[in-house]
């Protein structure tokens, strides 16, 4: 009892800081975020018995949590914003979000603490709704709340999906790849190639992204190939330089010549003289530093950019409802039935198609050729101002990847995985190839990586050869051990925690201690020298390698199987704490 | 049996043709332009002589660091990644030491080279006590996780000393010279030699040995001392390493642990040893390095470390006389690179040669089979 | 017991459909509901009569890296440039509010293409920004451009662009830059002079030197291969002798064989001049110190460079008595033969944030000069200045404006009409002018 109160403190705490840095409505949304945190945690403590008695048990960690929040958030308001020098959020809003916030917390924790009462079919199945809820309702609450997360959360996702192709490699296979962004670099440059104008090649997105996604497998092969026969370290290393020559390749293909040696020099060496034979002169294949932009979009036929309005909404939302409606049926059905795989993927498919088609905002006006079925809809292009039609197909893509990779983990060659992993002798003397295993992986793991790239790309609107160096390779490497090695829903939590962190809290806290530090302690120091020093180092974004830094090494001492480790991974790395203790 | 063999080495030749002709075709893009190389030469074949100089002077500091990885991976198969890093404080605590005692602004002779063996001293013990605590922190309780482990925790590592770098860069108070730029943008290393043969007239006041004479070449004092400086530590390494107690006990423990630790060794100082040396060498490296090229940047580690560990696994990592011919290697391949293919293509060279001596050698050019445990 | 669970869970399903209906309708709703979170710098005193609505202003810089040194003082001279106005528009009727945004991303140490293609969107979301003074990469401004462009569109000024293709066709790429300007209408222009006729001055200025040789090295990005470019064009229009143009890779050690190579490229001996198309956080600092000790002082073989190395930074990380001798050109004239505005602005600068040594700082200064004449404007002609597409047409409407850098005009692509060049030497560890040159 007075652990989950503990808990409920330090959860409150923790979100309470966070509206300090984000103020304004962030405190509802921070308020569910951490209720359904706290609840999936406080689930897990309670024997699997009355869903209502846990609800009741967790109910007054919610309310610790959900009431330190709201003072912090209320204290942020009244006394912060001031101190900052920034103009207070008006009173009656500030109501509105703080109840909202408490509220938030206090029901997603019992909530989600009694599904565990459930049985765990059951449970799961709820969970899957609610966080499907979640995911759908997000962007919304974010453009409804001008919070403007979504941008980020989008760069997280696709840090997700990287990570999620790399955990392939590392986290099934067991090699250490540290040049995985070569290969995303490839899907986005395969991307800007052929969907821009600068090379008057101009695909449709829905191709060039499998198109991007082959390449990097093919690219995947090619250069895992020669890194099969090394082990260990060595293919680390090998990795790391091809993923440190990858981007010097984009970044000085920039005027390609090749001239056939034999006829050019070679012959005449000899006193024959030929006429030298030229391939290519002077072609410009990536324009180097300059990037390509800009990059063709993806459009849809039944999507419009223009804002909701009357009954479209009304149409919108009964669209909604029904695709809703039927993802539900589907999953009862399958789960009742206990045949999971042929209608889960439908319900993914229509869960899929249903967001895409149904949560993106339809006019009224300009009907074209659907005008006849629904009079609403028409084509439209993805516009990088409107982040929620990018949101959901980067969700889309990783609800593919999952589905994949899920499947792949639970197949055959998912299992010849983890045998190499465990001990190559082993599974080559069990009939396992592997060097097809290792090359399935490799391939498997730069598939994924080009999705993301391609995706990447035509996001962006422009690809720059800076973006694919070793950091980002390693970013990616500390999302998969973050999260937990080999573990999908691990992967996911790292991707999020960790972008997050990196691209949302360290700005802001820079922003907040800035300001802070402006009105507050600066004024103060007369010294002009040392107000450039205090001014200078009080930036967090100064310690951000430090801080990638301590995460690898703590994590490695502490807690090397991750945040949610893989059942599997866990024993191996703690073998020799067993051994110990035997 | 003869027509066996005979086939083989058919096939052989067979594929070292294709091989190169798919080199002299693919390369031009990367400047490997045979005819235009060969031009360049003919047209000024001193100019050999003189990349020959650089790379030499390049690759001692290379060597020099390269030592540094060889030594902890023949005794703890790991690659030291946070290395390269120390070899970076070492330029940034040589500088700030240059600075502190004012040696910078110095015109004494006497002074500016107390100044200079203080820093060399300073920076060696720096660097070998950060070298052994980054061991003891991040290292030593990893020594029986899987090989994972404790190589995530070395790239953790590095990160760390980076950033310390980085924030070191920025405090002017500390080194007037750094500027209000931030700690971003890359330091001078103020040219010291120079400033010691300006204020001694030594040779007219031109580092330039060649200054006085009609050879069109420049070998520098600098390039003098990197190299006598280099290899004099390259030869003390080995005459360690082969002659005293605690270097034959390094070996021991580098070829079989466990039975190293039966006959009475003790692991844990050994392995502390190793580093403490491996980070002194990165501390002179650093001195050197800074003398020569001038900079501080909390960048240069990552580069260098690169480089210095295809130049430990070109000699054939492990072994102390393969690092510091990989180091030469290396070094020249740099330099006749950007001399006669082309600058901007130098690194992905440099790659492109560890990627195939792994393929084609895993062992490098001197190495035993300890690459093979790998 | 799941029964009643699922009650609840229905009903949470709806309550949060509702959520997000009235979330829809929040966004409709006008600017009543700002965001709060991003309260304005600096609030503006209320006037009598009290203004009747917010009009606000962005700049979008790199301000994380190296490139904060200069980007620092451009944001310092915007907000000098408000408080001159007094954070207040059209007699008072709006309030002028400020942010410096920060397009640089810890991740990059520069400019972050993630990063940019948000604060544009932001700003396109933000009913309230009329103006988006950016940016100061020009591969940035290729992200921008089309997202601003379609959001009004809303005006972009930069202070420091300088690639030609951003506003001139380049012939090869065709349709690229109009691509940037998806609807059509062109909503960018910038107060500082496009690259070619950097590159094209420069070359002329080498000769007016008296070289007749020389050797160009960039460092392969938009601004300095593109400087590079021109320079090399040009060079060979007046009858300099172009030894050799290469790319460097700006992470290395040292130059030194490059150097080298550099010293006998021209018939066994050194060039009379190196051109350097490079920005100094690309190792410029390193290139200068190997030329200075392969090649000797900047005298025998001169090293010239645009904008890009016209910084302290450049200087700080060569050494002072390396630097010395180097020439570097900015667009438009030294601060000391500005138009009588200007010289207050430089006075009123250093009297508020100390010595004035970066270039672009009245760029910025004229950037947000023209933001603010151009609301004006469409006050005067009582207009709407909330209106951005009102504000976009004042900006390429002004003909003959009187500001900081002289008396200048936009053309309709949007570039300056100003063109002159200021080249400047390192003497003494700081640069001073030589000279301007057309």
């Amino acid at each position: 009892m007075i652990k989950n109160i503990r808990t409920g403190l330090s959860f409150g705490i923790v979100a309470g800081l966070m509206t300090f840095l984000f103020g304004g409505w962030s405190v509802a949304v921070l308020g569910t975020l951490m209720g359904v945190g706290l609840g999936l945690g406080l689930g897990g403590r309670f024997p699997r018995k009355d869903p209502l008695k846990i609800a009741a048990a967790a109910f007054p960690s919610g309310l610790v949590a959900a009431v330190v929040l709201i003072l912090l958030s209320l204290y942020q308001n009244s006394n912060v914003m001031d101190a900052i020098g920034k103009k207070p959020f008006a009173e009656d809003l500030a109501l509105k979000a703080n109840l909202l916030g408490f509220f938030g917390t206090v029901i997603f924790t019992s909530l989600l603490a009694a599904l565990h009462g459930l049985p765990e079919k059951q449970e799961r199945f709820y969970k899957m709704i609610l966080l499907a809820i979640l995911v759908v309702a997000f962007p919304f609450v974010d453009q409804a709340t001008s919070l403007r997360w979504t941008a980020q959360i989008i760069f997280a996702l696709i840090f997700v999906i990287l990570g999620l192709g790399l955990n392939i490699v590392v986290g099934y296979a067991g090699l250490l790849d540290l040049g995985y962004a070569a290969f995303f670099a490839i899907g986005a440059y395969t991307t800007g190639i052929l969907s821009s104008p600068v090379h008057s090649i101009e695909l449709n997105f829905w191709l060039v992204i499998w198109i991007a996604a082959a390449m990097a497998a093919i690219w995947g092969l090619f250069l895992g190939a020669p890194t099969l026969p090394l082990r260990g370290d060595y293919l680390a290393i090998v990795t790391l330089g091809f993923g440190e020559i990858v981007p010097v390749l984009f970044k000085n293909l920039i005027d390609v010549t090749i001239k056939e040696p034999l006829t050019c020099w070679i012959l005449p060496l000899f006193r024959i003289q030929t006429k030298c034979i030229i391939l290519v002169e002077h072609e410009d294949l990536t324009l180097g530093e300059k990037g390509i932009s800009p990059i063709g979009r993806p459009s849809l036929p039944l999507l419009e950019l223009g804002e909701p309005m009357g009954s479209a909404y009304l149409i919108k939302l009964a669209l909604m409802g029904l695709a809703l409606a039927l993802v539900v049926f589907l999953l009862v059905r399958s789960i009742r039935s206990g045949n999971k795989s042929i209608s889960s993927l439908i319900g993914y498919g229509v869960a899929l198609v249903g967001i895409l088609l149904v949560f993106i905002p339809i006019p009224l006006t300009g009907v074209k050729f659907i005008d006849s079925l629904l009079g609403v809809l028409q084509p439209g292009e993805f516009e990088s101002s409107r982040p929620v039609t990018w949101y959901f197909l980067i969700i889309g893509l990783i609800l593919l990847s999952i589905f994949i990779i899920s499947r792949l983990r639970d197949s055959r060659l998912g299992r010849a995985w983890m045998a190499i992993r465990e001990d190559e002798l082993a599974a080559a003397q069990m009939g396992i190839d592997p060097v097809k295993t290792k090359l399935a992986a490799f391939a498997m793991g730069a598939t994924f990586s080009g999705f993301a790239g391609a995706f990447y790309a035509a996001y962006i609107r422009g690809i720059f050869p800076s973006v694919f160096d070793f950091s980002a390779s390693i970013i990616i490497l500390c999302v998969v051990i973050l999260g937990g090695i080999g573990n999908i829903n691990g992967v996911i939590v790292g991707g999020l925690v960790l972008m997050m962190a990196d691209r949302l809290f360290l700005p802001a806290l820079k922003d907040f201690l800035s300001l802070l530090l402006t009105h507050t302690v600066l004024p103060s120091i007369n010294d002009p020298v040392v107000q450039m020093a205090v001014k200078d180092n009080a930036n967090p974004i100064l310690y951000r390698f430090l801080l990638f830094g301590l995460t690898l090494v703590i994590m490695m001492a502490v807690r090397p199987e991750g945040l949610i480790p893989n059942a599997q991974v866990r024993a191996e790395l703690h073998a020799a704490d067993e051994e110990k203790k035997g | 049996m003869e027509s066996i063999k005979k086939k083989i080495n058919l096939r052989r030749l067979g594929t070292l043709a294709i091989t190169l002709y798919i080199v002299f075709l693919i390369g031009p893009i990367a400047g490997l332009d045979v005819p235009a190389i060969a031009a360049a030469i003919k047209a000024n074949p001193l100019q050999l002589v003189q990349f020959l100089i650089i790379g030499i002077s390049n690759g001692a500091i290379i060597a020099i660091i390269a030592l540094g990885y060889t030594m902890v991976y023949g005794i703890i198969e790991l690659i030291n990644f946070a290395h390269g890093d120390v070899y970076m404080i070492g330029v940034f605590t040589s500088l700030t030491v240059l600075s502190v005692t004012g040696t910078l602004d110095s015109k004494d002779p006497v002074k500016i080279i107390l100044g200079l063996i203080l820093a060399l001293v300073i920076a060696v013990a720096f660097c070998a006590a950060l070298n052994a605590s980054i061991e003891r922190l991040a290292y030593r309780r990893l020594r029986n996780a899987p090989r994972l482990a404790p190589l995530i925790s070395a790239i953790g590592m590095s990160f760390i000393v980076e950033n310390v770098g980085l924030m070191w860069a920025a405090q002017a108070w500390l080194v007037p010279s750094f500027g209000t730029t931030g700690g971003a943008s890359q330091k001078v290393f103020p040219d010291m030699i120079g400033a010691l043969f300006k204020a001694t007239g030594f040779n007219g006041g031109d580092v330039n040995l060649f200054a006085s004479t009609d050879i069109a070449l420049r070998l520098t004092a600098k390039d003098v001392l990197v190299i006598v400086l280099a290899v004099a530590l390259m030869i003390g390494l080995y005459l360690f390493v082969q002659r005293t107690t605690l270097g034959k006990a390094m070996r021991a423990t580098a070829q079989n642990r466990d039975a190293a630790k039966m006959l009475g060794i003790n692991i844990d100082w050994v392995i502390t040893a190793t580093f403490l040396i491996g980070g002194g060498l990165a501390g002179a490296a650093g001195l050197m390095a800074g003398l020569y090229n001038n900079t501080a940047w909390w960048f240069m580690g990552f580069r260098a470390g690169l480089q210095s560990f295809t130049a430990a696994v070109l000699g054939g990592i492990g072994n102390i006389t393969g690092a510091m011919l990989g180091g030469f290697l290396i070094g020249l391949l740099a330099s006749f690179s950007d001399g006669y293919l082309n600058a901007r293509w130098t690194n992905a060279w440099v790659f492109a040669t560890l990627v195939l001596i792994l393929l084609f050698r895993p062992t490098g050019l001197l190495g035993e089979q300890t690459g093979q445990k790998a | 017991m799941s029964k009643r669970l699922f009650a609840v869970l229905s009903l949470l399903v709806i309550a949060s459909v509702l959520a997000a209906c009235g979330g829809g309708g929040a966004t409709e709703a006008p600017a009543t509901e700002a965001p709060a979170t991003e309260a304005p710098m600096t609030e503006a005193p209320a006037t009598e009569a009290g203004p009747v609505g917010t009009l606000k202003i962005v700049s979008s810089l790199p301000m994380t890296g190296s490139s904060l040194t200069q980007t620092q003082t451009i944001v310092n001279a915007m907000q000098l440039r408000l408080e001159q106005a007094n954070y207040s528009a059209c007699g008072g009727k709006y309030t002028l509010e400020y942010e410096a945004w920060d397009d640089a991303s810890a991740a990059l140490g520069k400019w972050d293409p993630a990063v940019e293609t948000e604060n544009a969107n932001k700003a396109a979301a933000d009913p309230a920004i009329v103006a988006y003074l950016g940016t100061f990469n020009s591969g940035a401004a290729k992200l921008s451009i089309p997202i601003l462009n379609a959001a009004g569109p809303l005006v972009m000024i930069s202070p420091a662009n300088t690639n030609p293709g951003l506003t001139k066709a380049d012939k090869d790429l065709p349709g690229v830059t109009d691509s940037y300007y998806p609807t059509g209408t062109r909503s960018y222009a910038r107060v500082v002079a496009a690259d070619d006729i950097q590159g094209k001055v420069a070359a002329n200025f080498v000769k007016s030197l008296g070289a007749t040789t020389v050797y160009i090295l960039d460092d392969q990005e938009l601004y300095g291969k593109g400087v590079a470019d021109v320079f090399e064009a040009t060079a060979k229009e007046i009858g300099l002798t172009v030894v050799g143009h290469e790319g460097i890779d700006p992470k290395a050690a040292d130059y030194k064989a490059l150097m080298t190579k550099i010293s006998t490229s021209n018939a066994g001996g050194p060039p009379d001049a190196i051109y350097v198309g490079m920005v100094v956080d690309n190792n410029a600092s390193q290139l200068l110190k190997d030329k200075v000790a392969i090649m000797g002082d900047n005298e025998t073989v001169k090293f010239v460079g645009p904008d890009g190395i016209q910084t302290q930074a450049f200087i700080d990380g060569a050494g002072a008595d390396v630097a010395e001798g180097v020439y570097a050109s900015v667009a438009g004239v030294p601060l000391s033969e500005l138009p009588d505005s200007g010289k207050q602005f430089v006075k009123d600068y250093e009297a508020k944030f100390g010595p004035l040594t970066e270039p672009y700082a009245v760029y910025g200064y004229e950037a947000m000069n023209v933001a603010l004449r151009a609301i004006e404007d469409v006050c005067a002609a009582g207009g709407d200045p909330t209106d951005r597409a009102a504000i976009n047409a004042a900006v390429f409407a002004i003909k003959d404006f009187a500001g900081a850098l002289g008396t200048w005009s936009f053309d309709a692509n949007g570039d300056t009409s100003l063109t002159d060049m200021t080249f400047y030497q390192v003497k003494g560890g700081k640069y001073e002018s030589v000279g301007t040159f057309k």
